[in-house]
């Protein structure tokens, strides 16, 4: 059975939504608290003093809380300030440049108060309640994790989504492609081999990949889309139009944090409702009394989101005209993403591929899944399933003259790996800078800059005679890996990166550190209530057991049974330190066993309708759960 | 098919293959231009299974570096050497043919006949002439299949043919580039213009 140390679990962590997933012999499950049914976490963060609440309960008082409720931070990761600038008017709560005096790096902090958290601080946030509910279900410990990206996440995007991992105490043994993990899950679901659209819609990211399935190996032919086009922008256009009739009709700006969120919540409900119904109302007191109303249309919300799906269908014409093929040549399209629910992104998506798109699997849950599978791929569970993945975007270096120089291309199958010679300038000069960079543009200017990398210990020569020989290796996570060694005298010269929109090993550390002193508070807050459920649900279990099959044990284990039922319960009640309530909890279930294995060779021999009955109820008893047996 | 055997795997359980080989060593296929596409990507899929980092996320540092390289060469391989025209320049280079940087001529005067080509194309597209559009593809697209079978009769003897043979084998692939390039221009992305 699954140890400790072999389990990882697969997040999906989404602009709007997270979730997490679990695979075992049963296939990929997501795991839900012990408290409630729903598995799905709404990515919202309330930081309030030292007090953070994650997830419904800081989504649904939004409204109270405008400036300290942080929702999207997806949209925020890895991005610096400059990126931002259309989306600060749209965001009720404030950002800013984290403080830094280097001038080539600019990342983008959210600040509350007097404090500043960078978006890989709060996106940790909702990675460590998802590792608690993780935590809770296994009863001990969890330490890794496959955590999915938009395929088109750039370098500075996905180390951010590691970063956040770090902060959380999770070590991400892999970041996956959206798409490529939806596929995963999708094709498990059927075993034909196929060429599969992928058609991603979430709430702040788009993603078209396009994939081949063969034997059990994922190919992704092409990938394309936009990492900042969502649902989030059919919200803002929602919101425009809100906001730009009440300053027509009633002369008022809206500048209150409090009914820029109302309206937030509005735009969202709205939407929603247009999914399933011809028109939706809506009704807001605006302030002196006054209340805008109004009714939209489907047609009219269809035209306002129209741009958007646009551009979608644009990159699904390079995904396919990279991939070689033609609409025809595909043979399923398979939605995934919350925002695909919106009938006119599937009229649309089903025009362009000639072929009505695949719904069978929740759109909302899909990556997840995706992610479990690929987990349990990366622990060494399965081994008939392989993802051969791809770039999104094109690397290289600034060359003289600030052109943009390739070294490699979009779409390249990763890992992949360039190797470019540098020389010096002048005598005697011992490092060199060179200035990484991603995307498809011809200047250097209008791509992405990944870092200033410096080559240092560059032995002192004659300008232009040392041949610097740097590697540059993309591996399986998207994430760029540099190396270089002086050709003539061999040497290995050190790659220091300054980040442009990063974080650096330090601070990542100290963010962690940060985290873990909050979290041996705020684990037992936020934890506990599961320990506790889970322990109530196993001594219930045990106490039937009992009940049913006690006069088959001897008294001695009877009696000891049931004192500890009694003890167990009483330290559920007064105990808050989870580790200990779990560590209680299995040893518990480990002396329950020779009772459950009686029961078991019991009901085996009683008549078949009994059987069949009571086997259920002893092999949940005998303790299922992977930390109990071994 | 190729009856090439596959490699032993060394003690940490990779291939024992040299990234510094080539790329038909490296996807243990014939040194040959005539080679399917099934071929390359079976062969291709064989081996990402054996190398790819993802099977070996649990070894040491030293195992994922090695995985990574190797995977990396894989990779580069069958990028070169899945798509035809890419093979035929491989080909030639490995026969010790001109690169492309060597030789940029084309055959003929098809430099002139694209430069006209193209400002009629430019021409059509401001008038919207979709009949005199699809004319020009048709007659790019039949030029470009009457190259690909002059490169591959070329590039399929390769060992045996002059060294003017190669460099004519050259001046046909940067004619399927020229060609190429014509036809994206030719493209009318039919899904900005859904047909109803």
């Amino acid at each position: 059975m699954a140890r400790e140390h072999d389990i990882i679990i697969g997040i999906d962590l989404g602009t709007t939504n997270s979730l997490v997933a679990l695979s075992d012999e049963r296939g990929p499950q997501l795991i839900s608290p012990a408290d409630h049914d729903d598995p799905i976490l709404p990515s919202v963060v309330r930081l309030d003093g030292d007090s953070i609440a994650v997830g419904a309960e800081a989504r649904d008082h939004a409204v109270e809380h405008p400036l300290n409720t942080i929702h999207s931070i997806k949209r925020l990761m890895g991005k610096g300030l400059a990126d931002l600038a259309a989306d600060v008017a749209a965001l009720p709560y404030h950002i800013d440049r984290l403080p830094d005096e280097r001038e080539s790096r600019d990342v983008v902090c959210v600040r509350v108060g007097e404090r500043a958290y960078t978006p890989p601080q709060i996106s940790a946030m909702i990675l460590g309640t998802l590792k608690g509910w993780a935590e809770a279900h296994f009863g001990h410990g969890v330490t890794k994790a496959v955590i999915t990206v938009p395929a088109q996440f750039d370098d500075a995007q996905r180390q951010a989504t590691r970063d956040a991992g770090a902060i959380a105490g999770l070590e991400v043994v892999r970041v996956v492609n959206e798409p490529t993990a939806a596929a995963l899950a999708y094709g498990l679901d059927r075993s034909a081999n196929a060429t599969v659209a992928v058609y991603d819609l979430g709430g702040g990211t788009f993603d078209i990949s396009i994939l081949r399935l063969e034997d059990g190996v994922f190919e992704v032919l092409a990938t394309n889309g936009d990492t900042h086009l969502g649902g989030d922008d059919f919200d803002r256009a929602l919101i425009d139009l809100f906001t730009r009739e009440i300053r027509e009709t009633h002369g008022l700006t809206i500048d209150s944090p409090k009914i820029r969120q109302q309206l937030r919540t509005l735009a969202e409900a709205i939407k929603k409702r247009l999914s399933d119904e011809p028109e939706a109302k809506i009704e807001i007191s605006v302030g002196d009394g006054i209340t805008y109303q109004r009714t939209i249309t489907r047609e009219a919300f269809e035209e306002m989101i129209a741009p958007f799906i646009d551009r979608t269908i644009e990159a699904c014409g390079r995904a396919m005209s990279a991939a070689n093929l033609t609409p025809d040549e595909i043979d399923q399209v398979v939605l995934v993403g919350g925002s695909t629910r919106v009938p006119f992104v599937r009229a649309r998506v089903g025009e362009v591929f000639r072929r009505k798109p695949y719904t069978a699997l929740n759109p909302e849950h899909v990556v997840a899944l995706g992610a479990g599978v690929q987990a349990s791929i990366l622990a060494g569970r399965r081994d008939d399933l392989l993802l051969l993945d791809v770039t999104p975007l094109s690397l290289g270096i600034e060359t003289m003259g600030g052109a943009m120089g390739k070294l490699i291309t979009a779409n390249a199958r990763v890992p992949c790996r360039a190797t470019e010679t540098f020389t010096t300038f002048q005598d005697g000069q011992t490092r060199v800078k060179i200035n990484v960079l991603q995307g498809e543009r011809e200047l250097a200017k209008d791509c992405r800059s990944l870092g200033l990398f410096e080559l240092t210990g560059i032995p002192p020569m004659p300008a232009g005679i040392p041949k610097i020989d740097v590697t540059f290796l993309i591996d399986q996570n998207g994430i760029l890996d540099v190396t270089a060694r002086e050709q003539r005298s061999g040497e290995v010269a050190s790659v220091q990166i300054i980040p442009s929109h990063g974080l650096t090993r330090d601070e990542v550390q100290r963010m962690r550190q940060e985290a873990l002193a909050h979290a041996r508070e705020d684990m037992s807050a936020h934890h506990l209530i599961d320990v506790r459920t889970t322990l109530e649900f196993d001594l219930n279990k045990a106490e039937r057991l009992i009940d049913k099959h006690g006069h088959r044990a001897e008294r001695a284990l009877r009696e000891s049974l049931t004192d500890q039922i009694a003890e167990l319960r009483k330290l559920a009640r007064t105990c808050g330190d989870v580790v200990v309530l779990n560590e209680r909890r299995e040893a518990f279930n480990h002396t329950l066993l020779p009772l459950a294995e009686l029961a078991v060779t019991a009901t085996l021999r009683e008549d078949d309708t009994q059987q069949t009955e009571q086997k259920r109820g002893t092999s949940t008893a005998s303790g299922d759960r992977p930390s109990t047996s071994n | 098919m190729s009856n090439q055997p596959t490699p032993d795997n060394t003690p940490d359980g990779l291939p024992d293959l040299s990234p510094a080989a080539d790329h038909f060593e490296m996807l243990g296929l014939p040194r040959q231009f005539d080679l399917s596409e099934e071929e390359v990507r079976s062969a291709y899929r064989r081996l990402a299974r054996d190398t790819h980092p993802d099977r070996f996320a649990g070894a040491s540092e030293e195992v994922v570096a090695r995985a990574n390289e190797l995977s990396a060469a894989i990779n580069a391989a069958y990028r070169v050497l899945l798509d035809p025209v890419s093979r035929a320049s491989y080909v030639l280079t490995l026969a010790g043919g001109p690169g492309p940087e060597d030789v940029r001529d084309v055959p003929g005067n098809l430099l002139m006949q694209v430069m006209t080509l193209r400002e009629l194309i430019e021409q059509d597209k401001q008038a919207g002439n979709e009949d005199s559009l699809k004319r020009h593809r048709q007659s790019v697209e039949g030029d470009r299949a009457a190259a690909i079978a002059r490169m591959q009769t070329l590039a399929r003897t390769i060992d045996t043919v002059d060294a003017k043979d190669k460099t004519n084998l050259r001046m046909e692939l940067n004619a399927i580039r020229y060609y190429d390039n014509l036809l994206v221009e030719l493209a009318r992305d039919p899904l900005t213009h859904p047909t109803d």
